[in-house]
């Protein structure tokens, strides 16, 4: 038998690649923040303020209908909960290749035939994107779609929907990891 | 079969309450995860990203050998590059600071168990304060005489009162930091009578707290009282040594340190500047001693 510790065989065994896929599929990292709507306490903001810590763990909570919408169209691997932190929002992980996940090269949601992103964020690094506006396709399609339909009785090309609670709109961003957490990145929606 | 769903007089019934509650989870097609960042100065993780045993390959390595199943492993990042958000408000690191660590976010199995507990100080286990209350002016303050150990005051901290009471405080019971604020070098508190331990993932385990509860409102009444908090440090079993300590909890939300990855890499490299951070998620998956 060859010694092969040195000689590039060995070599390649010594490299790390990030991977997600450890256990599981590849896994996309999504943050989801609501205007206007506080999930710790479950209370719209146009309500009388309620303190009620973890109100978010009761039956029908927002958060509870939250989660029940997008497993419709997605898989889940983590469901993380709103916190005293960050009331308005949590992250969720599902497998990449469930909830209709395109990219697109139209709208703002810019990427190139190289897969490369040429949003205004992704180039300099700051700002934030334009928001996505129906232009026949998003980063996450279903995903949105099943939101708005809970959120306003609507579909994402009626933004004229009865607001059902008090949400004034919302935000999906993917998270970016970036060494040291995983953080809101790319703007979905 | 009866209607689980409804009661006779056609209410929802409480089966079915049940079964309309999300709790957090990522036992979903895995086990629990945990999230770590490993911090480390000064070192070539980026530029040995794709390096034959470059130092990145290497830590990776060492937490395997401490014992770490990685469930995900992610890319090494100077903390000081332009990423697509700017978190500068975090406690993170701006824009070309040459301080800035180099570090990556991994995932792996958790299994950290009950924490024990013991005081960061033995010989200065508690501090107590006299405490006021002027509940005219600003609802539901209690001003205090001083600072705790110095910032070290978290939200979900226990609070202890004793001596002639007021306000509606009960001497003896155990109430929880829910907000707190300094006036000049004066802490000021106001407290929940209740703490949930689980929300915040380990971050706030009941022996040292919790998440807390609504609001406790004081009657109107003035004087002074003495208040005590124990000024604890909480250690888990587990792969990764889970240690939360009240050296540096800040104050807002203690840090976690993965006391045993640390000590694996220090036998690995040697003393250096590095860290392992134990991550908690709210609007994203970092350390949440960030955010104080």
């Amino acid at each position: 038998m060859p010694q092969t510790y040195d000689d590039p065989t060995g070599n390649n065994t010594r490299k790390v690649q990030p991977s997600s896929k450890f256990g599981t599929r590849e896994l996309k990292f999504i943050s989801i923040g609501l205007y206007g709507y506080d999930l710790y306490n479950d209370v719209s903001n146009y309500d009388d303020f309620i303190d009620r810590p973890s109100a978010y763990k009761n039956p029908d909570s927002l958060y509870s209908k939250i989660i029940r919408t997008l497993a419709e169209t997605a898989e889940f691997y983590e469901i993380g909960g709103p916190s005293a932190m960050a009331p308005y929002s949590f992250v969720f992980a599902i497998a990449a290749e469930t909830g209709q996940w395109l990219y697109s090269d139209r709208g703002n949601f810019d990427y190139n035939e190289a897969g490369v992103d040429e949003t205004d964020a992704a180039q300099d690094g700051r700002g934030t994107n334009d928001r996505y506006f129906p232009s026949g396709a998003s980063g996450i399609n279903d995903l949105v779609d099943r939101l708005y339909n809970l959120f306003f009785l609507s579909d994402q090309y009626r933004l004229d929907g009865p607001d059902v609670f008090g949400i004034d709109d919302f935000n999906l961003y993917e998270l970016e990891d970036t060494g040291g957490g995983l953080l809101p990145g790319r703007h979905l929606y | 079969m009866p209607d689980l769903t409804k009661n006779q007089d056609g209410s929802t019934s409480d089966l079915a309450l049940n079964y309309r509650k999300t709790r957090e989870t990522t036992n979903l097609g895995t086990r629990k995860l945990a999230f770590y960042t490993c911090l480390f100065y000064g070192a070539d993780l980026v530029a040995s990203k794709d390096d034959s045993n470059g130092t990145y390959s290497q830590l990776v390595q060492t937490l395997q050998q401490a014992g770490a199943e990685i469930y995900w492993l992610g890319q090494p990042h100077n903390l000081n590059e332009t990423f697509i958000r700017n978190w500068d408000y975090l406690n993170f690191y701006e824009r070309g600071d040459t301080n800035a660590p180099e570090a990556f976010v991994f995932a792996i199995p958790d299994d950290a168990d009950s924490p024990i507990t013991r005081p960061y100080d033995s010989e200065n286990p508690y501090a107590t304060l006299e405490a006021t209350i002027t509940n005219d002016y600003d609802p539901n303050w209690i001003s205090f005489n001083g600072n705790f150990f110095s910032s070290h005051v978290y939200t979900g901290m226990p609070i202890v009162f004793s001596g002639t009471t007021f306000g509606g405080i009960v001497a003896g019971k155990t109430y929880y930091i829910k907000e707190h604020e300094l006036d000049g070098p004066n802490l000021q508190l106001r407290l929940s009578e209740t703490a949930d331990s689980e929300v915040l993932d380990i971050q706030n385990p009941k022996e040292i707290g919790g998440e807390p509860g609504p609001l406790f409102e004081l009657t109107n009444g003035s004087g002074s009282m003495t208040a005590r908090i124990d000024w604890l440090d909480a250690i888990y079993q587990g792969t990764a040594g889970d240690y939360i300590s009240g050296c540096c909890a800040d104050m807002t939300y203690p840090g976690v340190a993965a006391a045993g990855f640390i000590n694996a890499i220090y036998n690995r490299f040697g003393p250096g500047p590095y860290w392992v951070e134990r991550c908690a998620p709210s609007f994203g998956i970092f350390p949440a001693y960030w955010a104080n």
